[in-house]
């Protein structure tokens, strides 16, 4: 495809808009004010050193953490399953099957938020952190089945037949040929899922109760009660580990090459 | 044989099950619980009413925070899909700095979304955002308006809008555009009889993502419009946690999402391809000749 200068100058338009937001708030983090203002007068690390040390932030962090890494470890498990199942026993129901996984994408999210309430109320279990938890997963299992099937569709079929054909059982198969191939596949499963989970706002603004909320949920609600930078920094907080996890993401997993695959 | 069958028949459900189990008792289920709750009388035991939905479609600012989501919604789509196109289209080149773009564009879908509608909000706070300081933009209030929603969900949601169109466009065969030009057509013209036909069912897939996604975000719309801007999610966000009303508060989600799954399903229907002789399949067909 031909790019001419004006399509350049545009896209790099885009390209500014898409990171202004981002590039405010690393900017603005380092304020050494006591309100957000651009430009800041001054600037401190003082925001940063009181994000880490909130232990309102330090909570939060721990919570989403857990819960997400309790719904990566669930999708991941029933994501790989269902991906067998699809690219293994290729038949009606499973093409179905790799169409049903879509759905919760095509569902609200604030309604899945609001229906699980609804469920977790009738049937009076603690919404939190059961909730979140659910949400995580439910948001989780359409990319992660996906993942995990570009990756089986790799794998040749002829090494499971080999490995049955020399004498190994079922499992042995599984565990010495199948897992060591899919590993790559499960883990970046694993970390997109919980990223999904980690960062998810409207399904968890809903199912959170005190003492137990998601960071990006209190940083929505420090947001609307204040001007204090303090929700800035963790947001710069939130904005580091992401970076992390894609580079790693990227540099292992090459999950933008799966998104955007280049042309042939 | 029959026996190695009924066995993979088995094996096939078995692996499936887990997630059909989870869909159907933490999606499914919720949901129907949802429309019960919705058909519910507020704060007074008693038979199933449509009383909530009557309410909604009775009250004048209840159908204009529908009428508000809408048309924000519409816009968003809109602006999106601009920025998004050529954002793409650039995407699917072999120019140097692709990789640049993606990491620009992209990538930015892995960061929590609270942080870039947060920077948007700190871009547009009026007299200490980054706007009041542009000479000329002292005075514009985007903060609380509709507008400020409509700029910070377009760039929020690029990065879904951008994919649809990108998937089309990288299968495209670049032969195309210039047998266009070729024959004479001239740049609007080709992007507008052979581009745009031929990633139409990406175009209408992003469309109709943005459209869904813009229409019943509730983080980006509380936080950039405010308690000022009447729109349904709004409210949702409103009544679910100040005056508790949740059987109302559930029949506007499901109004909404009635409102919304119909949109969406004639985007979609629109960007289907059907074997009609377009102008795009036309020169396909005559470009195809030589070679046979």
């Amino acid at each position: 495809l031909r790019v001419g200068w004006a399509l350049r100058a545009y896209v790099l338009l885009v390209c500014c808009l898409s990171l202004f937001p981002i590039a405010v708030i690393l900017l603005i983090s380092f304020t050494g004010q006591r309100y957000t203002a651009f430009p800041p007068a001054r600037y401190g690390l003082n925001w940063w050193q009181q994000a880490l040390a909130s232990s309102t932030y330090q909570t939060d962090f721990v919570y989403s953490c857990a819960t997400a890494t309790v719904a990566a470890v669930i999708v991941t498990a029933v994501s790989c399953l269902a991906a067998f199942s699809i690219v293994r026993h290729p038949a009606n129901d499973t093409r179905a099957l790799s169409a049903i996984a879509f759905i919760p994408l095509l569902i609200p999210q604030f309604v899945i938020g609001i229906a699980l309430i609804d469920l977790l109320t009738t049937v009076q279990f603690p919404i939190a952190p059961a909730g979140v938890i659910i949400g995580g997963v439910l948001l989780g299992i359409p990319f992660a089945t996906r993942l995990i099937m570009s990756n089986l569709t790799a794998v040749p079929r002829n090494l499971e037949l080999a490995s049955a054909g020399l004498g190994a059982s079922r499992f042995y198969t599984w565990r010495r040929v199948l897992l060591p191939q899919l590993a790559p596949g499960l883990m970046a499963a694993f970390i997109f899922s919980f990223i999904v989970a980690f960062d998810e706002l409207d399904v968890a603004i809903f199912l959170v109760v005190p003492n137990m909320t998601t960071l990006p949920v209190q940083i929505f609600q420090d947001v609307q009660e204040s001007s204090s930078p303090l929700p800035v920094a963790g947001s710069a907080l939130l904005l580091i580990v992401a970076v992390a996890l894609v580079v790693v993401l990227d540099r292992v997993f090459g999950i933008l090459k799966v998104l955007v695959p280049e042309r042939r | 044989l029959a026996e190695v069958r009924r066995s993979d028949r088995f094996m096939r459900w078995a692996l499936g099950a887990p997630l059909l189990l989870v869909y159907l008792a933490f999606l499914l289920v919720p949901i129907l619980d949802l429309v019960a709750t919705s058909l519910t009388p507020f704060r007074r035991s008693g038979s199933l009413t449509l009383e909530n939905y009557r309410q909604f479609f009775e009250h004048t600012f209840y159908l204009r925070s529908l009428y508000n989501t809408m048309w924000i919604a519409a816009a968003v789509t809109l602006v999106a899909v601009l920025l998004a196109y050529p954002a793409a289209y650039y995407l699917a080149s072999r120019a140097r700095a692709r990789r640049a773009v993606v990491m620009a564009i992209i990538a930015p879908v892995f960061t929590a979304g609270i942080i870039r509608i947060y920077g948007w909000t700190l871009i547009m706070m009026p007299t200490s955002g980054v706007i009041a300081h542009v000479p000329g933009l002292q005075d514009v209030q985007l903060l609380y308006t509709p507008y400020g929603v409509i700029i910070g969900l377009s760039a929020l949601l690029l990065p879904v809008t951008t994919l649809p169109i990108y998937a089309n466009l990288v299968a495209l065969d670049p032969a195309l555009l210039l047998a266009a030009r070729g024959l004479g057509a001239s740049r609007v013209r080709t992007v507008l009889t052979i581009l745009i036909p031929l990633t139409r069912t990406g175009l209408f897939s992003s469309v109709a993502l943005a459209f869904i996604l813009a229409s019943t975000n509730v983080g980006a719309t509380v936080i950039l419009g405010g308690q000022q801007l009447a729109t349904v999610p709004n409210y949702l966000y409103e009544q679910y946690f100040t005056t508790f009303d949740r059987p109302l508060s559930s029949a506007m989600a499901i109004i909404l999402v009635t409102v919304i799954t119909i949109i969406g399903g004639l985007m979609v229907g629109l960007g289907r391809e059907r074997p009609r002789r377009g102008a795009g399949t036309q020169v396909a067909e005559t470009r195809s000749e030589p070679a046979a």
